[in-house]
């Protein structure tokens, strides 16, 4: 930094990248704003077999607009309170107990109290995806009905005690496996202050983006930092491009950018089967980013099969293009079909969940 | 460090071995696995075994002692003494995708089928002595003071999608690191072998 403290005693390249960085810190600030303030609607229905004597009947639905971000221990104060207040009965409500609560959807699956909200929809989203189509042609999204129980939980199929403080350990887990998937250790979670990690957990249970982001902003990799060979257009200050050119010099995130971690957190899902997690390096070992298509392609083939090459250029196509590919299947993040163009180091750094993760959940096309 | 594939042969070498070498109190934490696929999808295979627990017996008069520690307990005192509960502890070595090395799940069940609590875990002869005394315990997990992951805890069976008790991977990883540096040809075969031993160190897997 200059001593005489104006940029006008800058260097040119360093203004041009400060620009540069403001412009895509701004998209990353967008998506992450956007993602973190995702909700979902929720329909919620005591199981009628487990209403207590004398409920209010005609109220039995609760409905929430749930952040995806959030789980469902954190909406059980809520969700209690809507159903002490209104629907049962004073005598009845102290006996039921604080953590034996647990959720079904309609057609019976098991809701895991450590998912994120946004993960549960959307995998629910997908699982209605194989089904014969009857009632998805609708635009606006279709509220999850859950059935609430409120006694006996499966403990063989379902994780004992939905607390918040349970539900904190699990997620300050997976965030912890999201920075040593990214750098091969905890250091960056481990290294912050004890009352800087708790911030983090505040931040979703208050559900604040500013105290949320306070802290993950040390320990989230940015889109700011060039890549290693960009294919992009030619610079332009005057650009709205959210790539950098390749020929900017490092800024301060370099190090610590998204396209330069070990690997980006992915798992993905499937309407059956077990949950897929591998590495996803952010570059290929051509140097070129990692998109979402090729993830797909090397892991689910048969639902996004590779695109066979251009033919080669004849007098009467002197450019030929690759034949167009009809993939069987489309990949849902943060509830949004994603283009399959979109690189996976700026999926981890834009559309992660706030556990670190980018959940891609992918649904079948009819 | 190992890949998927690593671990998949590694675990099926080790099957193949221990099925012809013969039964001891020194070999039993090698025997008796065997390796399951998921139904389905390649790519998620685990080893797997059932084996007996007794509830421990802790002695005032002995701070030091546990059962654990004795040698097994032989055919004449388990058939005579009624009060030993007989437990049943499902055990599953699988692959950690993120940390990429083998993880120990496992699950124990009473006679009657029920899965049981951790407190009632700890009360059988599954453990070493300093786990059931860490600090730290809920009833969801025990924890190590100040480690950045508790030392067990529940999670999802990454294959079976069932909930399970495991030890978290950080613990065994820096351990076996240490022993493998010293082997001077490390098989990838060992090195399941090698992880086994020192898992025995937390967890007591005779049978």
């Amino acid at each position: 930094m200059s001593t005489f403290g104006t940029t006008r005693h800058h260097s040119p390249a360093v203004q041009n990248y400060s620009n540069r960085d403001r412009v895509t810190n701004y998209h990353t600030a967008l998506f992450r704003r956007l993602t973190w303030d995702g909700t979902v609607p929720l329909e919620i229905r005591v199981d009628p077999k487990e209403l207590p004597a004398n409920s209010e009947r005609g109220l039995e639905c609760y409905y929430i607009q749930a952040p995806r971000v959030s789980y469902l221990p954190l909406l059980m104060p809520e969700i209690r309170r809507f159903f002490n207040e209104l629907v049962f009965d004073e005598t009845a409500a102290m006996e039921l107990k604080d953590d034996e609560w647990w959720f079904e959807t309609a057609e019976g699956t098991l809701l895991k109290w450590h998912w994120p909200i946004g993960l549960i929809y959307d995998n629910h989203s997908i699982s209605l995806s194989t089904k014969p189509s009857s009632s998805r042609s609708s635009s606006k999204p279709a509220s999850l009905r859950l059935t609430l129980h409120l006694a006996s939980p499966p403990n063989d199929k379902l994780l004992l005690a939905p607390t918040p403080e349970a539900c904190k350990i699990a997620f300050m887990g997976q965030l912890k496996e999201a920075d040593f998937i990214r750098w091969g250790n905890t250091k960056r979670i481990t290294g912050l202050k004890q009352q800087e990690q708790d911030g983090l957990w505040e931040g979703i249970k208050e559900h604040n983006f500013d105290d949320y982001w306070r802290v993950a902003s040390k320990v989230t990799p940015t889109t700011g930092s060039h890549r290693a060979q960009s294919p992009g257009p030619p610079p332009s200050s005057a650009s709205m491009h959210t790539r950098p050119p390749s020929a900017d010099p490092a800024g301060p995130s370099e190090r610590d950018g998204a396209y330069n971690v070990r690997s980006v957190p992915v798992r993905l899902y499937l309407s059956d089967g077990p949950v897929m997690q591998d590495l996803v390096p952010p570059l290929l070992e051509d140097g070129t980013p990692h998109t979402l298509r090729h993830y797909l392609t090397s892991h689910l083939p048969l639902l996004f099969p590779p695109q066979p090459p251009a033919p080669p250029p004849s007098r009467s196509n002197p450019h030929p293009r690759p034949p167009p590919v009809q993939d069987l299947a489309y990949p849902l993040i943060q509830g949004i079909p994603a283009p399959l163009e979109s690189e996976m180091a700026w999926l981890g750094a834009c559309l992660a969940g706030a556990d670190g993760w980018v959940n891609i959940c992918v649904g079948l096309r009819t | 460090m190992l890949t998927r594939s690593e671990f998949d042969r590694a675990c099926k070498d080790l099957i193949a071995k221990y099925a012809s070498i013969s039964h001891s109190l020194a070999t039993s934490p090698m025997k008796g696995w065997s390796w399951n696929e998921h139904s389905s999808v390649s790519g998620f295979g685990y080893m797997s075994r059932d084996v007996t627990r007794l509830k421990r017996v802790p002695s005032i008069d002995d701070p030091d002692f546990c059962m654990s520690d004795t040698a097994e307990p032989d055919e004449a005192t388990m058939n005579t003494s009624i009060e030993h509960e007989i437990f049943t502890c499902r055990q599953y070595i699988v692959f950690s995708a993120t940390f990429q090395v083998p993880c120990f799940y496992f699950n124990v069940y009473n006679s009657g089928g029920t899965p049981l609590s951790l407190d009632g875990m700890l009360e059988t002869t599954l453990f070493r002595p300093y786990v059931v005394e860490s600090t730290d315990r809920t009833s969801f997990s025990i924890g190590q003071h100040r480690a950045p992951f508790p030392l067990l805890s529940q999670g999802d069976h990454p294959t079976l999608g069932t909930p399970c008790w495991y030890f978290h991977p950080c613990e065994t990883e820096v351990a076996v690191g240490e022993l493998m540096a010293e082997k001077s040809e490390s098989n990838t075969s060992d090195l399941i072998e090698t992880w086994i031993c020192v898992l025995g160190s937390v967890v007591d897997l005779r049978i």
